[in-house]
This record gives C-alpha cells, sequence and structure tokens, in this order.
C-alpha cells in the first residue's frame, strides 16, 4: 500500500515548492511517463502562447525558482529528459526539477484560464456536430501550431511517437493536454496534478 | 445556528448547509465567518442539468472519492470508469469526450433508477472545482480536507480493467509489428562482416548467434528475487514460437528500458542481461549475465520495470520469450533473442530496371544533399541501402567496422525511414519491396553508388 507521503518543510524552498509532497524517487530520476507528460504540457502551451517559452523562465525567476531553471539551456536540457525528442539524451529528471515544471506549468495555465475555457468548450460543441475541430479559428492556430512543435521536436522513430501519425491523432492528442491544462488551473490544480504525474508510478 | 455556503462556478453549484459548532466557543462568534460542523445537506447544481445531485455528509464523501479518483485518472495513467467506496457515485468515460456520472442513493436503490448526468470536461472541471473549493475552506468541514495519493504499481494495474490493461498492447501490435520488421536488418547476402551498432534503433538480429543456449547456462545467484522462479519457468513454461510476436515483444521491449534508462554510464565494460518477458509484454524477470552485470545492476532500470503480480506470488505465466539485453557503456541499449535464433521476414525485391536506374539518381542526389560535412575519415566506407519504390531509405548497413563508426559523419541517418518499409491494409502488415544498393563515401567527399547485385 502506498504510505503517506513526507510533506517537504525546507526553508530553502518556496510556499509552492513546499506545497508539493515528495514522491518515493529513485535515482534514476522520474518515470518515462512523467517527462513525456510534462514537457508535452509546455508543449501544449507553446502552441497556445507564442511568448509560452519565455515565460517559462521569467515566471521561474518571478517565483524564485531560478535555482533550479537557471537558462534557456536548462530548461532544454530537463525538458530533453522527454525520451521522445529528437535530442533525448540519459539524463534523469530529479524530483525538485518535475515540481518546477509542474508549477510552472500551472501558474502558466492559470494565466489562461478563460482561454482555456473557451477552447475547451468550443471543442466539445464541434464534437457534438460532429464538425472538424478547425472550424473554430482560435482552436485551429493551436492545433496546427501544436502540431508543427510536436513534429519538429519528437523523433518520428520513436514508437511513442508514431502513434501519432494523423494530423487527426495529433489533434485529439492537443484537445486531451487542453483538458489537462483546465484541470490545472482549480484550486487544487497544482497538488492533483503533481500526484497524477506518479499515479500508477510508485 | 444553521450555517449555508455555496461554491459556485459557472457550469455547477455546491450548495451545503449544516450547523456549526454545537457548543460555539468565543472564536468562532467573533469571525466573520461561522464554522460548519455538520453538514445537514449538499446539494450539487451542474448547469442545464434538471436533476440536483444531493444527499448528506456520506453523499459528500462519495461524491469526493469518486471525482477525486476519476481526474486522477483522467490527468494520469488514462480515463478510466471509477466507483466510490460503497459505490453511490460511479464516473464512467464515454465516446466524444463525455463523462457519465450515475448517483444511486441507498434509501430507494431498490425502487428507483439512478440519476444519470453526462458531463462535458468543462462541467466535470467546474464539479471537482467546487468540491475542492469546500475541502480547501477551513470553516466548512475542517475536518475533511482533500487527501491525494498515488497508487503504486501494483494497485494500478489491479485496478485497470482488464479489458483497459489489454487493450493498448493489443491495439498497438500491428504498429509495433511494423516498426520491429521495419527495423531488421538485411539477412547478408555475401560478406559476413562483424558489425557494430552507432545508432541506438538500430537493433541486431543476427548477433546473439554466439551466445550460450537457454540450456547450458549455469544458474546463479542475482540481486533479483524473481530469478530462481525464473529459472524454473523458463523450463517448464512453453516459449513463444510466433515470429511476428517475437518481433513485436522485442521491439517493446527494447522502448521500454530505452526509456527508462536515464543514469548515464559509468560502467566500461557491456551488460549483459537475460530477460524474460510474458507475450503481453510484461517483464517477468532478469538475470545478470555477469559479475559486472550483477555490480552495476543499479544503473539499469531492469528492477524498477519488472512486473509485480497483484498478489505477491509468481504471476500465472502460459508462455513467455527470452532476450539479451546489453547495456552498453556509450549509452547505447541491444536488445536481441536469447537464443540467437530468429527469422526475419523475407523482403520482396523491386525487379523492374528502369525502377532501379532511376532510384540510384535520386539516392545519390540525396545523399549528396544531406552531406555538408568535409570528411574526417581517411578510407572508403561501404554500405548497404535498401530503398524502397518512393526513393525512401528503409534500412541500411554499415560493411565495415570503420564504416560504422565514421556512422555520424554520413548523410544517412537524416534519410533513415523504417517506416516506409512496411504498408497496413485492413490491418494486415505487408512489406514493401525494395532495392538494394551498394554506396562507397570516399575520403575526397565523392559517393559512389551501384546495385547491390552487381548488375547495371
Amino acid at each position: 500500500m502506498v504510505s503517506n507521503p513526507p510533506q517537504t518543510h525546507d526553508s530553502t524552498l518556496t510556499p509552492l515548492q513546499q506545497q508539493l509532497p515528495d514522491m518515493p524517487v529513485t535515482h534514476h530520476g522520474c518515470s518515462r511517463r512523467t517527462r513525456v507528460q510534462l514537457d508535452l504540457m509546455l508543449l501544449a502551451i507553446e502552441a497556445l502562447d507564442l511568448s509560452g517559452s519565455e515565460k517559462i523562465l521569467s515566471l521561474a525567476n518571478q517565483l524564485e525558482l531560478n535555482s533550479v531553471l537557471s537558462d534557456r539551456v536548462t530548461v532544454w536540457r530537463i525538458r530533453n529528459t522527454n525520451p521522445l525528442r529528437r535530442a533525448s539524451r540519459r539524463r534523469p529528471l530529479s524530483q525538485e526539477e518535475a515540481k518546477v515544471l509542474t508549477i510552472i506549468i500551472c501558474q502558466l495555465a492559470r494565466s489562461m484560464m478563460l482561454k482555456l475555457r473557451q477552447l475547451n468548450k468550443e471543442a466539445q460543441q464541434l464534437r457534438e456536430q460532429n464538425l472538424p475541430l478547425d472550424k473554430h479559428p482560435q482552436l485551429a492556430v493551436y492545433l496546427s501550431r501544436f502540431r508543427t512543435h510536436f513534429r519538429s521536436r519528437m523523433n518520428p522513430r520513436r514508437s511513442g511517437v508514431m502513434v501519432y501519425d494523423t494530423d487527426e491523432k495529433l489533434d485529439n492528442l492537443a484537445v486531451e493536454l487542453l483538458e489537462k491544462l483546465l484541470f490545472c488551473t482549480g484550486t487544487a490544480g497544482l497538488t492533483r496534478f503533481w500526484v497524477s504525474l506518479f499515479d500508477g508510478e510508485v | 445556528m444553521v450555517v449555508r455556503r455555496k461554491y459556485s462556478l459557472p457550469g455547477c453549484t455546491l450548495i451545503v448547509e449544516g450547523l456549526d459548532e454545537p457548543n460555539g466557543d468565543s472564536e468562532s462568534q467573533q469571525s466573520t465567518r461561522s464554522r460548519l460542523c455538520v453538514l445537514v445537506s449538499a446539494e450539487c447544481h451542474v448547469l442545464g442539468k434538471p436533476n440536483a445531485l444531493a444527499g448528506g455528509l456520506d453523499f459528500l464523501d462519495e461524491l469526493v472519492a469518486a471525482t477525486s479518483d476519476y481526474t486522477q485518472s483522467f490527468l494520469g495513467m488514462g480515463k478510466v470508469a471509477v466507483q466510490s467506496p460503497q459505490s453511490w457515485v460511479t464516473l464512467t468515460p464515454l465516446e466524444g469526450g463525455l463523462h457519465r456520472l450515475n448517483l444511486r442513493s441507498p434509501q430507494d436503490a431498490s425502487t428507483s433508477e439512478p440519476l444519470q448526468i453526462d458531463l462535458t470536461t468543462l462541467q466535470l472541471f467546474d464539479l471537482v472545482d467546487v468540491v475542492d473549493q469546500l475541502l480547501s475552506d477551513r470553516r466548512t468541514l475542517p475536518d475533511r480536507q482533500l487527501k491525494l495519493l498515488p497508487r503504486n504499481r501494483r494497485q494500478a494495474k489491479n485496478e485497470e480493467p482488464v479489458s483497459q490493461r489489454a487493450a493498448p498492447f493489443a491495439i498497438g501490435l500491428s504498429s509495433l509489428v511494423v516498426a520491429a520488421i521495419a527495423l531488421s536488418p538485411l539477412p547478408v547476402p555475401e560478406v559476413e562482416q562483424p558489425r557494430e551498432n552507432v545508432l541506438e534503433d538500430t537493433e541486431e538480429l543476427s548477433e546473439a548467434i554466439t551466445t550460450p543456449t537457454a540450456n547450458d547456462s549455469p544458474p546463479e545467484p542475482s540481486p533479483n528475487p524473481n530469478s530462481e522462479d525464473l529459472a524454473q519457468l523458463a523450463d517448464t513454461v512453453t516459449p513463444i514460437q510466433d515470429p511476428d510476436l517475437l518481433a513485436a515483444l522485442r521491439y517493446k521491449l527494447y522502448h521500454e528500458i530505452d526509456d527508462a534508462w536515464t543514469t548515464p554510464p559509468t560502467f566500461d565494460e557491456d551488460l549483459v542481461y537475460r530477460v524474460s518477458i510474458g507475450e503481453d509484454g510484461a517483464i517477468l524477470g532478469y538475470r545478470p549475465d555477469s559479475d559486472r552485470a550483477r555490480e552495476f545492476d543499479d544503473e539499469t532500470p531492469l528492477s524498477s520495470l519488472v512486473y509485480l503480480p497483484v498478489d505477491g506470488g509468481t504471476a500465472a505465466v502460459e508462455s513467455l520469450a527470452e532476450y539479451k539485453v546489453v547495456f552498453r557503456p556509450n549509452g547505447v541499449l541491444q536488445v536481441s533473442p536469447w537464443d540467437g535464433t530468429s527469422r526475419p521476414a523475407r523482403t520482396p525485391r523491386i525487379t523492374d530496371v528502369a525502377t532501379i536506374d532511376r532510384l540510384i539518381f535520386e539516392v545519390r542526389d540525396a545523399l549528396y544533399e544531406e552531406w555538408e560535412t568535409t570528411p574526417v575519415f581517411d578510407r572508403n566506407l561501404d554500405y548497404r541501402l535498401a530503398v524502397t519504390e518512393d526513393g525512401e531509405m528503409t534500412q541500411y548497413e554499415p560493411l565495415s567496422d570503420v564504416a560504422s563508426v565514421y556512422f555520424g559523419e554520413l548523410p544517412i541517418e537524416p534519410l533513415y525511414n523504417p517506416a516506409a518499409g512496411v504498408e497496413i491494409q485492413d490491418d494486415r502488415v505487408t512489406l514493401v519491396p525494395i532495392a538494394e544498393f551498394r554506396v562507397v563515401f570516399t575520403p575526397r567527399g565523392t559517393i559512389q553508388i551501384g546495385p547491390w547485385d552487381g548488375r547495371r
């Protein structure tokens, strides 16, 4: 059975970091699903907001998380722990790095809460009417940007990438990420998202 | 005193009514908001739905448990149907992105139909969030707080419905077979050269021929608790024979290990393990093949990937396959059948001379186009390349050690597209015909290309 994970109490950590319970992570770092998920959520954020990647760093500074996310290269290295990436290298994703990415994702999601609600609503309505998802102009922009980002950064030879070999499959992934981002905006979104990253993995 | 609280979002409103502390102390009198300590009723209205979800504290607890579990699966491993502890509330994913909530109140379980509401994701989110607002409100039901825990691997396997458990692999199988066949190197027609891998995804089929077979490897102690059972298993259980399944399993195993191998190697010799997997792709156990492999076991992700049976004993296994897994100090992973036998599919050849002539020029042009670096090698590098009618390069093979050493300098990798080697029609996998060429990269930066069989 899972025992209650200890709450983090370290004065060098920001309140947001302390809010996230420690998970049993070995020296191999976070699991494959955690690494893929965190990177894809950021990819979706970048597709929603063209300045998303700059905001990752400025937000890290603002939230005093820059001891972990110090510069662009570090962000790139951490995101490349996603095994689906073209530039993926053998490097573990530490728990602290995962926490910081989780916080950044949830904060960025909150800042675009209205847009996320709107796009989720549109996607649902189009599905109900059996219309293609790109009928809605804002949604179409998001989907096409997401497809471009995904295809340019992910390694098409990985089986995890091959399953998204059509526009339709990538669009479904993009909408799924929109839904997950919506849940990140909630009252307990930060903790919920963090714990879900380790669901079935500990 | 009766206390009424309302938590609302555009799609959902939660109204709770209750009493403040029975022996209300001065602290709660002074506060502007009194403390709701005893819940009398909870009512949840979803916008556009005529029926409210309503009940007492038990109902609220059940609703919290079900929505929490469902959200966790939604955000985590994938949506699955969930049931609250007393099964008053169930949530089931529907086609088209909807979520079906069923509420069965225990009082009238036998008489009335359960209340059923189909929620959009936005409505589900609003429902989860009003509940979270209540739980995070310290002045409403202070004894109820959001408690979230990830399930462990054993629970997750156990709680998934069997159909869900089997489905992803079954669906993935056809595409895995595709990729596995595409990655298999060609049977070598003339020259049998020692070959060396330089690229992660190139796995060798023929390499394991000299390794010991299953029967003559001595039993040995190992840090893996399953290993003794495993040795018995291997003797008593039928080995998997189906070549397509074997190829698919090998491909799955390769990627599962490769994705989980995150620690940069500190060992300086190849680590070899014998890994057994069941026909569903679960890693049943593994044995280090050397002291080195035992010593550095901790650097490999194998121990964390072994399937843990739910009951704590050994898994009931009907058939299994054994693979040789090699971790190389340069970060390259190799997976091959343990007994070294495998039957790669026979790829049909393009016979039309005009097509072959056209392809020669296309391939040469494409290689020149990609080759931007000045050669650093000092002798000719020979390769065999296989190309489809559309000019897609589906296979390559260095014909000498030195050719494989300088692989990174050559323009092959950007053009390599193994997925083009197969076609799927009506769920049947067929191999796309190929033409083979011998290509020589020279230190002067020129490319010589000719048909593999020498015909021109």
